[in-house]
């Protein structure tokens, strides 16, 4: 008697063990997920930026191979955007034309800028403007203190443009 | 019988899984420091073991070499030095020649101060008292430890860029504290030219060039420009008495005997006692790079504002 009621915990467990994993593994996959491509905004789009400090090398950036220069980092929804050799000067608007890769909706810039060592004593900020044909789409500043490096993202939103609405 | 098979599978299982625990050696990587060692430890983490030759308090400009150093460079996979001549007669250079291992100059791409020395320029090899130099000590050893152990990149990477950010906290934060004292009063006076680096970089000294005063030149070895002279003597007692220093400093690994003789001669009191060469022992405030440095400075504002 006693063997048959172990025979039938052993029966009830591994079945029970064996109908799990055949109902696990014959589950429908939940369909994959579509991503819909982001569009590219028409327009015609530039950054200026103005500091309140000239751009200095930063000595505290890791640097084991050759890389691109660390004083001004900038990046538009992720990728890099080439910054013409000219330095950025105190006080000085710079402004960087014809950006590419702005997207339809929602984009960011991200922005990491070097103050001089020296002056960590001071307050620092850079003024960040993002333009369409002149119109003004994002106009924000960025601030740091106590020696840290000048960095943070600005969003902007972008619309679709009216056909025959030429301003 | 069973029961006696049982145990000898076990303890045959016990002895290959200690063989294969213990067969798991760390890379060996020994410094010529104690301030390097503290870099390479930030870097290397657990992926690394980090040995210095010198202990706390030692003097690199004249350190004699031992057997026991011999034995710890030959199972070295990496050797680091300061290089610019801090190590007298080049000693670390020499061990790690000798054995044939790697070594790498942590000073290597640094812009170092030259200093005028009886008349001729010499390179002051006490670059790390900026904290903008340590960086470069930083990123020379974390470059050092990828070609030691490439499939840990992303960790010495890592660690690297945590570490130079502290950094650079502590570079600002030392601007804030000297600013505490008044400008006249910025006169640091220690007892051999190690802190010509800090001096520049943190404007002390403004009568001297932003340079060290101190009795005994940048090496207490036997190099050019080295040790102590009546001329230089002189000179600093000069300064003190122009300049109205209100303390001077003792150094952990110099003898103070000159230091203490000039306090006595211009009447200034001792404010302490800086790291210098060496940071502290295991357990002070100053057994790290960071500690030494924040120490050195709550010293040295507290003595003179």
């Amino acid at each position: 008697m006693r063997f048959l009621l172990v025979i039938a915990i052993w029966l009830v467990m591994v079945g029970g063990l064996y109908q799990y994993i055949a109902w696990r593994d014959g589950a429908v996959a939940a369909p994959a997920a579509v991503f819909a491509m982001a569009q590219a905004s028409e327009g015609e789009f530039s950054l200026e930026l103005t500091p309140t400090f000239s751009l200095e090398e930063d000595p505290f950036a890791l640097k084991i191979g050759e890389g691109p220069d660390t004083s001004l980092e900038i990046l538009l929804n992720g990728r890099p955007l080439k910054v013409p050799d000219e330095d950025l000067q105190r006080g000085r608007p710079f402004t960087i034309t014809a950006i590419e890769g702005v997207l339809l909706g929602h984009n960011e810039i991200y922005i990491k800028a070097s103050p001089p060592v020296a002056e960590s004593s001071l307050d620092h900020a850079m003024r960040i403007r993002v333009l369409d044909q002149g119109v003004v789409l994002a106009d924000y500043s960025l601030w740091s203190s106590e020696g840290e490096l000048v960095s943070g993202t600005v969003g902007f939103d972008t619309k679709e443009k009216e056909a025959g609405h030429d301003h | 019988m069973g029961r006696m098979l049982s145990i000898l599978m076990a303890v045959m299982f016990l002895m290959v899984a200690g063989t294969a625990v213990s067969g798991v050696k760390k890379p060996l990587v020994v410094t010529s420091t104690t301030q390097i060692a503290d870099f390479a430890r930030q870097v290397a983490g657990d992926d690394a073991v980090v040995r210095s030759i010198l202990a706390p308090g030692a003097d690199p400009h004249t350190y004699q070499v031992t057997p026991d150093d011999v034995q710890i460079v030959l199972a070295a996979d990496l050797c680091l030095e300061n290089g610019l001549h801090l190590e007298g007669k080049n000693w670390m250079a020499t061990l790690a020649k000798d054995a044939g291992k790697p070594l790498v100059t942590t000073t290597d791409g640094m812009k170092p101060l030259t200093i005028d020395a009886q008349g001729q320029a010499v390179v002051d090899p006490h670059a790390w008292f900026s904290p903008g130099n340590a960086a470069v000590y930083v990123n020379n050893i974390t470059r050092a430890l990828i070609a030691l152990i490439p499939e840990k990149r992303a960790e010495f990477e890592a660690r690297a860029k945590l570490y130079l950010q502290q950094l650079r906290v502590l570079d600002a934060w030392v601007r804030k504290h000297i600013n505490q004292i008044p400008p006249a009063k910025r006169i640091l006076v220690t007892t051999h030219d190690a802190f010509n680096y800090f001096c520049r970089e943190y404007r002390l000294n403004a009568s001297n060039d932003y340079l060290s005063i101190a009795p005994v030149g940048w090496s207490t070895g036997a190099e050019v420009g080295a040790g102590m002279t009546p001329e230089r003597h002189r000179r600093v007692v000069q300064s003190i008495r122009e300049a109205g220093a209100p303390a001077i400093f003792v150094e952990t690994s110099i003898n103070p005997k000159q230091i203490r003789e000039i306090a006595r001669e211009t009447g200034v009191r001792i404010g302490g006692e800086l790291y210098s060469d060496s940071m502290g022992p295991p357990g002070s405030a100053g057994e790290t790079y960071i500690g030494m440095m924040r120490e050195n400075v709550l010293l040295i504002v507290g003595a003179l504002k």
